[in-house]
């Protein structure tokens, strides 16, 4: 079949109303248990969790509902202010669909993958928001939901979701760096979005986004001291090195805290490795290594959690020198 | 001598690859390197390098940060200073230096928050002896995923060698560079500063 032919199908529209069945008498039939007693929260010192998630197709949707609402409940047991889930949260939901794709023993052309994501991701997207938004206002914790492909006007967004502890949506932040294989995909970037947490200075951005230490400048000249990364790296074999070239090197230019949620798990052809990890500027950890808190291990599910000091932060972020003058005022006019 | 008159008289590498000697005995506590038989040494917590010609001199050198052409390539001389402002690497870089040497190298708890860092992120690459006498690549580059190629630890003085093709083919591969956003980063940072 043709890559046209494919996205105008009423084929893609069967899986859609499947999918949106499926996902919403599921959710009608669930309810969260009752939460644990909360403290109250210390707004100079937020405890915070890094979420890692396997990202593989789910077959029931109430399995996916379950595990996060378990992730909520081991959160409020754990204190936690603010937590952080990985790239891609909605993904699992389309192996609801699964059953119905016709086999394929190649990849599907990006022109197909497009038209799938273009029908289908929107479904689950609004279906992961609503699920994050009910867990987060009922276990009173500030959400970075991690981030979802949706498609706005035929565009397709990879857009983190940040979640107030009452449930609101405070901002939905598109991916601005992307991969080669989203471009393919007809992925857009898109801007950076005022995002006002409220009581912590936290900003989300996505993945890639990490790799450009202008995006940790952007959101710091914001305000943020808190940044939250939600990622789903396409790494079969982990690497520490390669992870270090992310979030953490960014702390370290940058002096924020930085929350990695990590995805992992086999995704539509895409193995996913990668730890989730609390970061921070060296000198502002105990071993020097501006590691807080990092999971052990990069292919499985975990939880991991610290205390950030923010005042210290502030003061470490007092320290720091000032630029030297140079030719580089001009260094965004004339890069490439 | 200005490094970059230091540059100019450095020998020209060999077709399109490069080729580096480090020398084993440091002229003090400072770290020697050099393109051939010529040599280019920093000394820790100093501005000053040391520069071998017949025998190893100390220099002062004023003009870093600063981007010399070497056989046609562009070689950014840094300060270690300098690797705390990422803006100073990424216009080195976008400026057409392909290879990266600090002038007053340092030790850090990590290495990967020095020049290694500077070299993942502009794809670039950098002559370090933190954390062993090396050829920091990007992490695509090197087989093992560490970003770091050890000196060739032979009879006679240390060496690195490369081809700039590598470089370019790994550009080519993984581009970071088209997918910078100038504009954001104007609007939100930069020309906001």
């Amino acid at each position: 079949m043709k890559p046209g032919r494919w996205a105008q199908s009423h084929y893609l529209q069967f899986l859609a109303r499947r999918l949106g069945h499926v996902l919403d008498s599921s959710w009608r039939s669930w309810r969260p248990g009752a939460p644990s007693p909360r403290r109250p929260a210390d707004i100079s010192r937020p405890r915070i969790g890094a979420v890692q998630f396997r990202l593989s197709p789910v077959e029931s949707a109430d399995i996916w509902h379950g595990r996060l609402a378990a992730i909520f409940q081991r959160a409020v047991e754990a204190h936690l202010n603010i937590l952080v889930f990985p790239e891609d949260m909605p993904m699992p939901l389309l192996g609801v669909v699964r059953r119905w794709l016709p086999p394929s023993r190649t990849p599907p052309h990006p022109a197909q993958v497009k038209a799938f994501l273009t029908v289908l991701s929107p479904i689950a997207y609004h279906h992961w928001r609503m699920v994050m938004q009910s867990l987060a206002g009922h276990f009173g914790i500030l959400t970075v939901a991690g981030s979802g492909m949706t498609a706005q006007a035929g565009i397709l967004y990879n857009q983190a979701v940040v979640i107030s502890a009452r449930g609101e949506i405070i901002a939905e932040q598109p991916k601005m760096h992307l991969f080669a294989f989203e471009q393919e995909w007809g992925v857009e970037p898109g801007p950076l979005t005022t995002q006002d947490a409220g009581s912590w200075p936290l900003y989300a951005v996505v993945c890639n986004d990490a790799t450009y230490y202008e995006t940790f400048r952007m959101v710091r000249h914001q305000g943020a001291d808190l940044v939250a990364v939600p990622i789903a790296d396409p790494e079969p074999q982990y690497s520490e090195n390669k992870a270090r070239r992310g979030t953490w090197a960014r702390v370290q230019e940058t002096p924020v805290c930085g929350i990695v949620g990590a995805g992992t798990g086999l995704l539509f052809g895409f193995a996913l490795s990668g730890k989730a990890g609390i970061y921070l500027p060296a000198e502002l950890t105990a071993d020097g290594s501006g590691v807080l808190a990092e999971s052990l291990d990069p292919y499985g599910e975990g939880l991991v959690t610290a205390t950030v000091d923010l005042e210290a932060l502030h003061d470490f972020q007092g320290t720091r020198l000032h630029m030297p003058p140079g030719p580089w005022h001009n260094l965004y006019q004339s890069a490439p | 001598m200005s490094a970059a008159q230091f540059w100019s008289q450095a020998p020209a590498p060999r077709g399109t690859a490069g080729d580096w000697i480090m020398a084993r005995k440091e002229p003090s506590a400072g770290v020697p390197w050099g393109p051939s038989s010529r040599g280019i040494a920093a000394t820790p917590g100093s501005p000053a390098l040391w520069v071998k010609e017949q025998e190893w001199r100390p220099i002062l050198v004023t003009d870093l940060p600063c981007v010399v052409d070497w056989d046609g390539v562009g070689v950014a001389v840094i300060a270690d200073g300098h690797l705390q402002f990422p803006e100073i690497s990424r216009y080195l870089a976008g400026g057409g230096a392909k290879l990266f040497v600090v002038a007053d190298e340092r030790p850090r708890p990590d290495y990967r928050s020095g020049l290694w860092r500077e070299v993942q992120q502009n794809q670039v690459l950098g002559l370090s002896w933190y954390p062993c006498p090396s050829l920091l690549v990007p992490c695509e580059m090197d087989p093992r995923g560490t970003g770091i190629l050890p000196a060739a630890a032979s009879a006679g003085p240390l060496r690195v060698g490369w081809t700039w093709q590598d470089l370019a083919d790994l550009r080519s591969r993984h581009p970071i560079w088209p997918r910078m956003r100038p504009d954001l980063y104007q609007r939100h940072w930069w020309g906001r500063t």
